[in-house]
């Protein structure tokens, strides 16, 4: 049992050093939330202690971490789904509030104008597209690693990226235009 | 203003100046939180299927218990309805003398009394000794037959 222990301490350990800023940063910029983030990347840590003996190393440890990480994720986002849902139908009026109050962390904040659009902007992305654009630019993770992790084809990952940054930029693109107007308004 | 011509490469440089988020949490916190977590899964494992078999248990005790008490009340509900059936065949059978269809009716009435242990003994007290008309009874007699409307039937 303490042998037991140890090993899955020095796993932890392991895991911790190599890849849990990643797995955060991962989870961070996919829920938007610091609290939702620390939570569900203990959960990703308990699903692979729980199955660290069965990991047979087909894929990298890398891309597996990522691969448990994007269906904790995915599990939190069903759960949020219908727990939202739930909400609306009893509060319809506070739809719009619920939307909107999603708060900006300190760390974006004081970034510059455009990096803050960015990140709003990737909210209208769908969960697919968001995913792929982290692990490729966050987390820097090749293509071929990306489709590993998501258990894509690797043309699938070309295809959402590249419709990602389109709606990126359409997305930008619409909220400067409505910056502008605004500012002839005045 | 440039802004509105940006392209692929323009974006994805944007997107790598993200500010990278770390988490601040003590590693021995959070693998103290892990391993609580683990203990109390473990736990909801357990306790799961135990309530279960627990509940399960408790139903067939019900269960059992229903049907050794409910005998005895079905029992005599059986014997009641017997009896019912007896008394209508002496009220609609042919060839039935005044007398018996006079008894028959006073019979009948006893059926407002609620208590069937009672109106079992009224039916011995009243000193049937048969409570079915056959054939060979009658084969003497000259045999009538009488309607009797019956207000309960629907």
């Amino acid at each position: 049992m303490s042998s037991e222990g140890e090993t899955m301490d020095s796993f932890f350990d392991e895991l911790y050093e190599k890849y849990h800023h990643d797995v955060f940063q991962f989870l961070f910029y996919l829920v938007k939330n610091r609290e939702t983030a620390e939570d569900l990347v203990q959960e990703v840590y308990i699903r692979v202690l729980k199955s660290y003996s069965t990991f047979k190393g087909n894929s990298s440890e890398k891309t597996w971490l990522f691969s448990i990480a994007r269906n904790v994720a995915i599990d939190w986002f069903r759960k949020q789904k219908s727990w939202k849902q739930r909400m609306i139908e009893k509060f319809e009026w506070s739809e719009q509030q619920i939307s909107d109050d999603q708060s900006i962390p300190e760390e974006i904040t004081v970034q510059k104008e455009e990096i803050q659009m960015i990140f709003k902007c990737l909210n209208k992305c769908t969960i697919d597209q968001r995913m792929v654009i982290i692990m490729r630019y966050f987390n820097e993770l090749s293509i071929s690693e990306t489709a590993l992790a998501l258990n894509w084809t690797e043309s699938k990952v070309k295809t959402t990226q590249h419709r990602a940054l389109k709606g990126l930029k359409e997305n930008m693109m619409e909220i400067m235009a409505e910056e502008e107007k605004n500012i002839e308004k005045v | 203003m440039k802004r509105s011509e940006w392209n692929e490469k323009q974006l994805e440089e944007m997107l790598k100046q993200l500010p990278k988020i770390e988490d601040h949490r003590d590693p021995r916190d959070i693998y103290h939180n892990i391993l609580y977590k683990r203990k109390a899964k473990k736990h909801m494992r357990w306790i799961l299927p135990s309530a279960s078999t627990v509940s399960v248990f408790f139903l067939l005790f019900l269960l059992f218990n229903g049907i050794e008490n409910g005998s005895t009340p079905n029992e005599s509900n059986k014997g009641k309805s017997e009896s019912n059936v007896l008394t209508m065949n002496n009220t609609t059978t042919d060839a039935m003398d005044e007398g018996h269809l006079q008894e028959s009716y006073t019979l009948k009435d006893t059926k407002e009394i609620t208590n069937k242990e009672e109106r079992s003994k009224e039916i011995k007290d009243s000193g049937w000794k048969y409570l079915a008309v056959y054939e060979n009874d009658i084969k003497s007699s000259e045999s009538l037959t009488y309607a009797v409307p019956d207000q309960q039937s629907e």
